[in-house]
């Protein structure tokens, strides 16, 4: 059973692979019109043409602190200032040891994992209200914000953040009918772990803490972000969905 | 497996156990609805055939050992299958911590602990012993984690069944079935205080109180499919009430 997003439009980060790119097509297919934002020209440009007509692709660098105001300034103007749906998918794990962890890695991820999606539901929250739309706002965090991973602190860090930008934003929007939530994927087959992946060790080692014995596929997690972006859930914000096959219980 | 779903349903006969099976009998779902009190069950019963669905009410006392058994043999009767489980019923009494009786404190966690988990018992047995999947969905409370003045045995009640919901989870991870939990707020019931519904507008975030629909729709999400990966966690339905 499909969410209903008919005539919904939504911009969706990291749309060119993974956990973005599948949730940009789950959309669509649930009657959603896509903004598809990501740096990668050449992936944006192959998922746009498989969505089709209605979709549209947006090449944006997230580092850069103006990308929030442009991002969305460009889907205000493609869609008359109707904007329902912002889904923050876009981020980058950088493994460097904590103790060598470089000022260029840490500073790299907190801007486009933490600091995009901060100025973007800002940008995104001002049309909203201006609008007068009970909007809909869905990060992407981790597990990781509540069971470290190790080698990769910068990401974990955003990771944790993104939980509590989820939750205070959810308590200033919620007076708008807006609602901000989050999903926390664990293991998920994407670029971010294709290396892992091809080591059979490692990646059977990264399973074995997963009680349901395997990987999700981004198509899943996709799933949740399409719930949590329709009306459905229409009493839930400030809520993190964990998506871990019971990664987290012990 | 196509055609209708089935799930158990308990104390389906108002408030968030009425809205919870109303709405899937909307999406594609035929119930056992159970609950101490037939009348209460009989509105329910009318309200699943107007959305296009079939119920069989089967009136029990979640207290007597033999009800979680007999629930899960009623939908293998009447429907041949069984899909979901909704652990609803609770009962919450408010007196003062060193006024509570004995009597209230088994009631209150017979009814919301104890009921639940032969439940999830007996309809992971099923599961297992036929090598089928299935999904569980125990309706807990935002008081599985934030604290009110005088209702300790339920707080407790709802704290245990969070735990438990891990557990299960935990452990049935790997034999296909999921168990999760919803926590709701302050939703709009025939037993809502009337002070929540007064104040509604100041205590929530949201600015009012839930409907029983609203966790009608996560409970449907949580059975689905679509939350394939989802388990052990518990969705917190509460307008943002935690967030205060």
């Amino acid at each position: 059973m499909s969410a209903d997003l008919a005539g919904k439009n939504a911009i969706v980060t990291g749309a060119a692979s993974g956990i973005g790119r599948a949730t940009a097509l789950r959309l669509a297919a649930d009657g959603a019109n896509t903004f598809c934002v990501d740096r990668d020209e050449t992936g944006l440009a192959r998922v746009v043409s498989t969505l089709g007509q209605g979709h549209t692709g947006f090449t944006a660098d997230l580092r850069l602190a103006s990308s929030g105001r442009e991002v969305v300034a460009a889907a205000r103007r493609h869609w008359n200032d109707r904007i329902h749906i912002l889904v923050n998918a876009a981020a980058i794990l950088i493994r460097e040891p904590t103790l060598q962890h470089s000022r260029a890695a840490w500073n790299l991820t907190l801007d486009i994992n933490l600091k995009a999606p901060f100025r973007l539901s800002q940008e995104v929250v001002a049309t909203m209200i201006e609008e007068g739309v009970r909007g809909s706002i869905v990060n992407v965090g981790s597990v990781e914000a509540v069971l470290p991973g190790r080698g990769h602190v910068a990401y974990t860090a955003s990771k944790g953040a993104i939980t509590m930008l989820t939750r205070s934003a959810a308590f200033e929007v919620a007076p708008y009918g807006i609602r901000v939530n989050a999903v926390a994927p664990g293991v998920v087959a994407t670029g971010m772990n294709s290396d892992i992946r091809e080591d059979p060790v490692r990646w059977s080692e990264m399973l074995a803490g997963t009680p349901m014995g395997r990987h999700a596929e981004p198509e899943e997690i996709a799933a949740v972000i399409a719930f949590l972006a329709s009306d459905e859930p229409s009493f839930v914000t400030g809520a993190t969905v964990t998506s871990d096959g019971g990664w987290t219980l012990h | 497996m196509g055609g209708r779903k089935v799930a158990i349903v308990t104390g389906a006969g108002r408030g968030i156990g009425r809205g919870i099976t109303t709405t899937l009998a909307e999406r594609g779902y035929d119930l056992v609805i159970t609950s101490r009190t037939e009348r209460d069950l009989d509105g329910t019963r009318a309200a699943v055939e107007e959305a296009g669905g079939s119920a069989m009410v089967v009136v029990a006392d979640l207290r007597d050992p033999g009800t979680a058994s007999r629930l899960v043999r009623s939908a293998l009767t009447r429907f041949g299958r069984l899909d979901g489980l909704v652990n609803n019923a609770a009962l919450n009494i408010f007196t003062p911590f060193w006024e509570q009786t004995d009597a209230d404190l088994d009631r209150i966690i017979d009814t919301n602990l104890t009921a639940p988990f032969f439940l999830c018992q007996a309809a992971a047995n099923h599961w297992v012993e036929n090598g089928l999947p299935g999904a569980i969905v125990n309706i807990s409370s935002a008081e599985d984690t934030i604290a009110y003045p005088e209702q300790v045995p339920y707080a407790s009640s709802k704290g245990g069944l969070l735990s438990m919901t891990k557990v299960l989870a935990l452990e049935w991870g790997p034999l296909g079935i999921r168990v999760n939990a919803v926590s709701p707020g302050s939703v709009d019931t025939d037993m809502t205080p009337e002070i929540y519904r007064r104040e509604a507008s100041s205590l929530m975030p949201i600015g009012r109180l839930g409907e029983p629909e609203e966790i009608g729709t996560c409970v449907h999400f949580l059975l689905s499919d679509e939350a394939s990966f989802v388990t052990g966690t518990s969705l917190y339905a509460d307008g943002g009430y935690m967030l205060q």
